[in-house]
């Protein structure tokens, strides 16, 4: 009998240590590394004029003090363009210490390295830097306006414009019989992982190595630019995660100035060089994301049809540009939801702030394209009279309507074509996971009583498992362990679990003898990374893909070895045997001592494969022409394009008029990611999504005063959800598989943030009245607008 | 590593005159072991060295290149030194240019810079508060007697002072003093 991991909620295997804090995380490693602290511009925009570094000299302890000039090669060029795109016409990347000129808050000016993180940050305190302030842009107010310029030789703050369009809107919203226009908005926010960056570099002089730790959500894109930067071979270059304690996006960026300055130290100083980032260095040097202004023009007919789309918005991308134009181009493509569009325009400005640079943070432009088309949804509705959850029925692209082509470009290059979903059975779903019909009749009841219930819901399709690739190394060794290697990183995901579940089922052995590692280049060199919801996809069919592989090859030689033809052969509990006949067998790990015809045997077992031990035929080499020694296969997943998820959140709350409060009383989830490799985990990202999602909804923003300071760039002023703020979701689940992969898998490590912001604020509109045109809402904001309402009656 | 810095510097009359001796400079000069005379007005030093965490023993040579500017090439276990240090601005200020390598070239440019100044700043006061004492109207015939008092002044008159001044800020531009630990 075969055991089917696959859907199985099988523990997490990497909790184990990291419950028990036997987690390995990027500070746990170079315990007597030098350490490094950076000297940070305190302005939003100014010249260096000066740096003077004599006071530090008095610190003992002290190895270096590190500036632009110090810069060799193409260290002393700006950073990689990561992203680049033809219509981001003015391109800005940073340099890894600044040269002459700071454009944020944070950026980093000098590098100072010392024997310990004290002596490091003592030193960095007693440079000297001379600043001539400019005038600086903050906000997309300021930015949109251009008579203040972040970079000076960037017109109006212009980075990039770009249109995409699907039929003809403005003719179709001309023609329409209902017109609605609307300005929505979403501030800034950050990633914020518990654990921030860190790098920890070695340089081996004997071996000519140089082996990098950091904590990345790429290790093979960090491996490529540092390599390619300090001038080194790549295969010179080791880049290794360790434990990741959360990425959310900001760790894709790459490289950071760290992740080159510390290794370049560590070769120069022949000495092993660490940097952990700290709250506030996070808050002023982690990349940011979510600022956005939208204004939407659309036309539709009395039952709610959406007949034009016409959506303009302008994106903050702050001081630089390395992600290109990505966050914009997904709100572009991704807001039009689960929605039939026949014409649809999308403009979108990418603006210069003097502000830290903005990349993708879970969601990545998602929440706010959900937000302005299911306010959109909601304002038609209320135009109309029509029931929220009526128009979005009749607007749903229907189930036998897939592939949907949209005639877009979606992000990663390729065409926004939908694979596969089934909209109305979510909705479906979602009205009765929720209770919709019957909360009329309790909102009503609640009111009676003087209580401020509201409801909400909101829809989206995420496209998820973006190329170009992921790959897979799986190995069965001698001794019946499994091992795998797959080249991106992980973040906390569990990947050694799930992608252990698809091994085992691959390969008929127990999950506990499949062992997983991610994010070693020494294990796996080709990869692309984690983010984009695209591990599962990614990743999960390559080592399927490399697992079958092993399979086939372990089938054959079992086969001959117990002169069985392959077909007849089967593999269950980690032994090959015959189908029916489970005492003809011959387990994994004989046969992986078989697969490697040895002339030394290292241990009993593999006597077996001894030279005098299989005579085989005199006329064929023991490794003929087309086989290779060792029961391992490496394989790759490439997809023609991305898979396409899909949700709707629903949300009951009450607000407290008196205090502007918000409780979130029920927040039900339907979810689609096709076949769940294992629902635990997959309900765990639900979780961690909505939460991220409420915090931004409610509580997070990043709060920039005019002059381009971050005045609440700690805990204490960020205000992180507690576990009273965060609700505990209902959740279902539909599975539609994707067409596009061997095990018809859809992404789902976003899917849980990106609707939250639409749905609360939809649900707080419900409750009480008030327009909830921008997010996120504070309590004194929402008082505020409560009470403004009051007044003009 | 390139090393170029430039930096004011207040050289009296009393001081300039008191570069002329290698005993006073010897004495001023933090960290040095000795300063000798040697041919053609070249000088060699002996100190102990220390810029950050980078320091050791280190002996080098100073020669005249001209009246305003010497040459300094030495090693040692902080590291190899060849530059040049001129006087510039009617000898108010001090242009160091010149290659550094080893544990020094490691610093940052800043810092060597930093420590050139401080090593030429710290000489200096040493000289001035040294001569303070006998400050008294004779100091102008000490500076008049300059041009004969030994060889590491190559020329003639206040141009000739301020190339001996260059000699030993020159010797020691790389230099951080640091006070040897009393016990071990």
């Amino acid at each position: 009998m075969t055991t089917q991991w696959f859907g199985e909620r099988v523990e997490r295997r990497e909790d184990e240590r990291l419950v028990r804090g036997a987690g390995r995380f990027l500070d746990d490693a170079g315990h007597d590394a030098l350490a490094a602290a950076f000297v940070r511009s305190p302005y939003a925009h100014a010249r260096i004029t000066g740096i003077d570094v004599s006071e530090a000299l008095d610190v003992e302890g002290l190895v270096g003090v590190y500036t632009w000039d110090d810069l060799p090669g193409r260290l002393a060029d700006p950073l990689p363009l990561l992203i680049p795109h033809p219509d981001l016409t003015h391109p800005r990347t940073q340099y890894a210490l600044a040269r002459g000129e700071v454009n944020h808050v944070g950026e980093a000016v000098a590098m100072v390295v010392a024997v310990d993180r004290y002596v490091a940050e003592d030193a960095a305190d007693r440079v000297v830097v001379d600043y001539e302030p400019l005038p600086a842009v903050v906000g997309l107010d300021a930015a949109r306006a251009g008579d203040r310029l972040a970079h000076e030789d960037v017109p109006g703050n212009v980075a990039a414009v770009t249109t995409q369009e699907l039929g003809d809107a403005a003719a179709a919203i001309a023609g329409a019989p209902h017109v609605l226009e609307l300005d929505l908005a979403m501030e800034r926010s950050l990633s914020s992982p518990l654990e921030g960056r860190g790098v920890h570099a070695r340089w081996d002089d004997e071996d000519g190595r140089l082996r990098l730790r950091t904590s990345t959500q790429t290790s093979t894109g960090v491996r490529a630019a540092v390599a390619n930067i300090l001038g080194l071979p790549d295969v010179a270059v080791d880049v290794i995660t360790p434990d990741v304690g959360g990425g959310f996006g900001t760790k894709v960026v790459h490289p950071y100035p760290e992740e080159v300055l510390v290794p370049w130290a560590a070769r120069l100083l022949g000495r092993e060089v660490k940097w952990v980032e700290d709250r506030y260095e996070h808050f002023v040097s982690a990349t940011h994301e979510r600022g956005q202004q939208h204004h939407v023009r659309v036309g539709f007919d009395g039952d709610g049809t959406i007949l034009g789309l016409e959506v303009d918005f302008w994106h903050d991308t702050g001081a630089y540009t390395p992600y290109g134009i990505v966050l914009p181009i997904i709100t572009a493509t991704q807001l039009p939801g689960p929605y039939r569009h026949r014409n649809y325009r999308v403009t979108f400005t990418s603006l210069y702030t003097n502000t830290v640079t903005v990349t993708p943070y879970r969601g990545a432009g998602r929440p706010q394209g959900c937000f302005v088309m299911e306010r959109t949804m909601d304002r038609i509705a209320e135009a109309l009279g029509l029931g929220r959850d009526e128009v979005r029925a009749r607007n749903l692209i229907g189930p036998d309507e897939f592939p949907y082509d949209f005639h877009m470009t979606f992000q990663d290059g390729r065409p926004l074509i939908y694979d596969s979903g089934d909209y109305p059975e979510l909705l479906a779903q979602l009205r009765e996971l929720v209770g919709w019909d019957g909360f009329a009749a309790e909102q009503a009841a609640a009111r009676a009583s003087g209580r401020r219930l509201g409801i909400g819901l909101a829809c989206y399709v995420e496209g998820t498992g973006v190329g170009p690739y992921e790959g897979a190394h799986v190995h069965v060794e001698t001794n019946g362990r499994v091992m795998v290697a797959t080249g991106l990183t992980s973040q906390g995901q569990g990947h050694e679990t799930v992608f252990a579940q698809i091994v085992a089922d691959e390969l008929g052995v127990d999950v506990v003898d499949v062992y997983v590692t991610t994010g070693d280049t020494r294990r796996f060199p080709y990869a692309v990374g984690t983010y984009a919801s695209r591990a599962a996809v990614m990743s999960g069919n390559a080592v399927a893909l490399a697992a079958r592989a092993v399979r086939a090859k372990a089938v054959r030689i079992a086969a001959e070895a117990l002169e069985a033809a392959p077909d007849d052969l089967e593999i269950a509990a980690g032994v090959v045997h015959v189908r029916g006949t489970p005492s003809r067998g011959i387990p994994l790990s004989q046969v992986a001592v078989l697969s490697n015809p040895l002339r030394y045997s290292f241990s009993k077992e593999a006597q077996a494969a001894g030279v005098y031990a299989t005579p085989g035929d005199p006329d064929v080499a023991p490794v003929p022409d087309d086989d290779e020694p060792g029961l391992e296969a490496r394989d790759y997943y490439s997809p023609v394009r991305s898979t396409f998820a899909s949700g709707m959140h629903a949300a009951v709350v009450e607000v407290d008029p008196e205090l502007g409060t918000v409780a979130i009383r029920r927040y039900a989830v339907v979810h689609d990611c096709g076949p769940l490799i294992n629902p635990m985990i997959v309900e765990g990202q639900i979780h961690g999504g909505v939460a991220q999602g409420v915090a931004g909804a409610l509580l997070e923003r990043v709060a920039y005063d005019e002059a381009g300071n971050l005045a609440n760039a700690s805990f204490m002023d960020f205000l992180m959800p507690y576990l009273s703020e965060v609700p505990t979701p209902e959740i279902a689940h539909t599975e539609t598989p994707s067409p596009l992969n061997p095990l018809g898998i859809k992404g789902a490590g976003e899917a849980g943030v990106i609707p939250v912001s639409a749905c609360l604020a939809a649900a707080i509109e419900d409750a009480v009245g008030v327009r909830m045109d921008r997010m996120p809402i504070s309590p004194p904001e929402l008082w505020a607008a409560l009470a403004e309402r009051e007044a003009g009656r | 590593m390139k090393l170029r810095t430039s930096f004011p510097i207040t050289a009296p009359p009393a001081v300039l005159a008191a570069l002329a001796d290698p005993a006073q400079v010897a004495a001023a000069l933090p960290g040095c072991r000795s300063v000798e005379a040697g041919d053609e007005g070249r000088l060699a030093v002996v100190l102990d060295l220390s810029v950050a965490s980078v320091s050791g023993l280190w002996s080098g040579t100073v020669s005249p290149v001209d009246a305003d500017a010497v040459r300094v090439v030495g090693s040692g276990a902080p590291g190899t030194v060849d530059f040049i240090a001129r006087a510039e601005r009617d000898r108010t200020r001090l242009t160091v240019e010149g290659e550094v390598s080893g544990p020094l070239a490691t610093v940052g440019t800043k810092v060597l810079a930093a420590a050139v100044r401080r090593l030429t700043d710290t000489l200096l006061a040493n000289l001035a508060s040294a001569a303070a004492p006998s400050a008294s109207p004779d100091a102008a015939a000490r500076l008049d007697a300059v041009p004969d008092a030994g060889p590491a002044i190559p020329q003639r008159g206040p141009a000739g002072a301020v190339a001996a001044a260059a000699v030993v800020t020159g010797a020691v531009v790389i230099i951080r003093w640091r006070r040897r630990r009393s016990a071990r």
